[in-house]
């Protein structure tokens, strides 16, 4: 039976692939309707210029803010808070959650510790992160990193578990001992879904940065969108929002091209 | 192929191994009991049985991936008390460590043993290269095991297993995963290999006509508890082909394991728990 719409009936049928030309097709309509809607509401009079800014304004406002404010700056100094925190996180999180996922004493041992800690909100230690680290530079980066490695920490773990006991047990069988089948097998083989996790963990140190720079901030995007908020100027909370939404992607990107070029091997899933 | 083609003492002898798991609180569930067998160099043994008789379990313990609650398996005379490169394994699910090409994969259990060995690079690749050809994976030695078939996965890990060379190897449903056309393909492949290196196999399954095509001797096994019931010298000729499927001889051999396994299986309901 000829469909009247092939085009539709492909695009509708789950699970199938689509070309790169509809893939892109299908990110500008996504990307223009949401422009399409930002505009309609705000040069259509529908919100008021206090609640919602004018997408113009928000251009304005940005080039403002990286030509005469200094906000290079201020996006440098968040960055670097944010990757350091990172980094340590990440430094821990990968050979606890890889020990976790792969040795049950482990699991055993850090399992409830961890979901304990990780209900707690990053938000309610920041009292404490003062009391030990001070306001400076390194209470901002301590919020980041442990509200980073609690997520990471998990996620590490599963991954590591996914590996199969077969595939352990066959390197046994060839000669492999304790020691091997660690370094040979067990890191090689999570390594790749490691990178995706980390991808995650990124994108999680981010969200924590604008708590992180709740308290005593002078610089930072996230201390420029409180800032903003005091005196209402909603383009500019938006051109920070907007600021930090470009550098996740850049970042996202970054992750896959390592899982690209690192991991030639490995099956990368799509939609995660 | 005579039965015993070595006289000499059996290089794998299992010794009255039993084997209990404790199982939602009801404890000690006899998955084997009592299990005693003897593998000659150069045979080619297979354990056939219905899902869920322990063949599995046992060909583990024999590889000493877990150990067994009573009883002995000795390798070579000694106990076995770990897994070990002189017994090479090849599981059902597909095993080819997917960061490594084929040609890796092949060379990895040499390179693990090779300063024990003493080998040196050139003879690993060599090895690795000849295990590549016997396989029939030359044209695909460079790629990674994603672009491979579940055919050519298997065959990865049994040139992996083979390159390493074990004095036994084991085979757990190997072909299971795999169609009727390429599980024919590899069960002549494995012949091949059998008869051209004289490598002792012990074989498990649950398909009978794959148990007689391929071995020298059957051990047929029933359930509750795992134990093994006859013992059965398969004397059909080889090249043993599909036309052997048919032939008189095989299907009287057929007809009397599907009997064994079908008269336990019954017993081991009515007795069960």
């Amino acid at each position: 039976m000829k469909h009247r719409f092939p085009f539709l009936r492909d695009i509708t049928r789950p699970k199938e692939p689509v070309s790169r030309r509809v893939a892109l097709l299908a990110l500008w309509t996504t990307v223009a309707s949401f422009f399409g809607i930002w505009c309609l509401l705000t040069y259509g009079g529908y919100v008021g210029g206090i609640f919602l800014p004018k997408p113009h304004k928000v251009l304005v406002e940005l080039f403002n803010l990286f030509i005469y404010e200094g906000f290079l700056l201020d996006v440098w100094i968040s960055t670097s808070v944010v990757v350091t925190g990172f980094l340590i996180a990440s430094a821990a999180a990968i050979p606890l959650g890889m020990l976790m996922g792969s040795y049950k004493i482990v699991f055993a041992m850090a399992d409830n510790p961890v979901n304990f800690v990780r209900y707690i909100p990053v938000s309610g230690l920041i009292p404490l992160l003062i009391l030990w680290f001070g306001i400076d530079y390194a209470q901002k980066v301590a919020v980041i990193a442990i509200g980073t490695f609690f997520l990471e920490v998990l996620m590490i773990a599963d991954t590591s578990a996914a590996i199969t006991k077969e595939i352990v047990d066959t390197s046994y069988t060839l000669g492999a001992n304790r020691l091997t089948v660690l370094t040979k097998v067990l890191i090689p083989a999570a390594l790749p879904g490691v990178v995706d996790n980390l991808r995650i963990g990124m994108s999680g140190a981010w969200t924590y940065l604008v708590i992180a720079e709740l308290v005593a901030a002078d610089h930072g995007i996230g201390y420029r969108i409180l800032n903003a908020m005091r005196g209402l100027k909603v383009a500019e909370i938006f051109a920070g929002l907007l600021t930090i939404g470009l550098l996740g992607v850049l970042f996202a990107k970054l992750f896959k091209l390592i899982l690209t070029w690192g991991f030639p091997w490995y099956e990368q899933a799509e939609a995660r | 192929m005579s039965r015993h083609p070595d006289p000499g003492p059996p290089i794998l002898s299992v010794r009255g191994v039993s084997k209990e798991f404790d199982a939602h609180g009801r404890k000690h569930i006899a998955a084997l009991s009592g299990i005693s067998l003897d593998v000659w160099q150069g045979e080619f043994v297979t354990i056939v049985g219905s899902s869920g008789c322990g063949k599995t379990t046992l060909l583990r313990m024999i590889a000493g991936l877990i150990r067994p609650t009573a009883g002995t398996i000795l390798m070579d005379g000694h106990e076995v008390d770990d897994p070990g490169p002189e017994r090479g394994m090849v599981f059902q699910a597909y095993t080819p460590f997917h960061w490594l090409s084929v040609r890796r994969n092949v060379e990895f259990g040499l390179r693990l043993t090779r300063k024990a060995k003493g080998l040196p690079p050139a003879e690993i690749a060599r090895r690795a290269e000849e295990w590549i050809a016997i396989v029939g994976l030359h044209e695909f030695a460079d790629v990674y095991p994603k672009v491979l078939s579940g055919g050519m996965r298997q065959r990865v890990a049994i040139a992996r297993a083979l390159a390493n060379d074990p004095e036994i190897l084991l085979l757990d449903e190997p072909f299971g995963a795999l169609d009727a056309q390429t599980r024919t393909a590899m069960q002549e492949l494995l012949v091949k290999i059998w008869e051209d290196t004289h490598k002792t196999i012990l074989f498990v399954t649950h398909d009978v006509d794959e148990a007689i095509l391929l071995s020298s001797r059957i051990l047929v096994m029933a359930p509750h508890p795992g134990r093994i019931v006859e013992e059965i010298a398969v004397s059909l000729p080889r090249p043993r082909t599909i036309d052997t499927l048919v032939t008189p001889e095989f299907l009287e051999f057929k007809r009397k394991i599907l009997g064994l396994i079908r008269e336990f299986s019954i017993a081991g309901r009515k007795c069960g728990p």
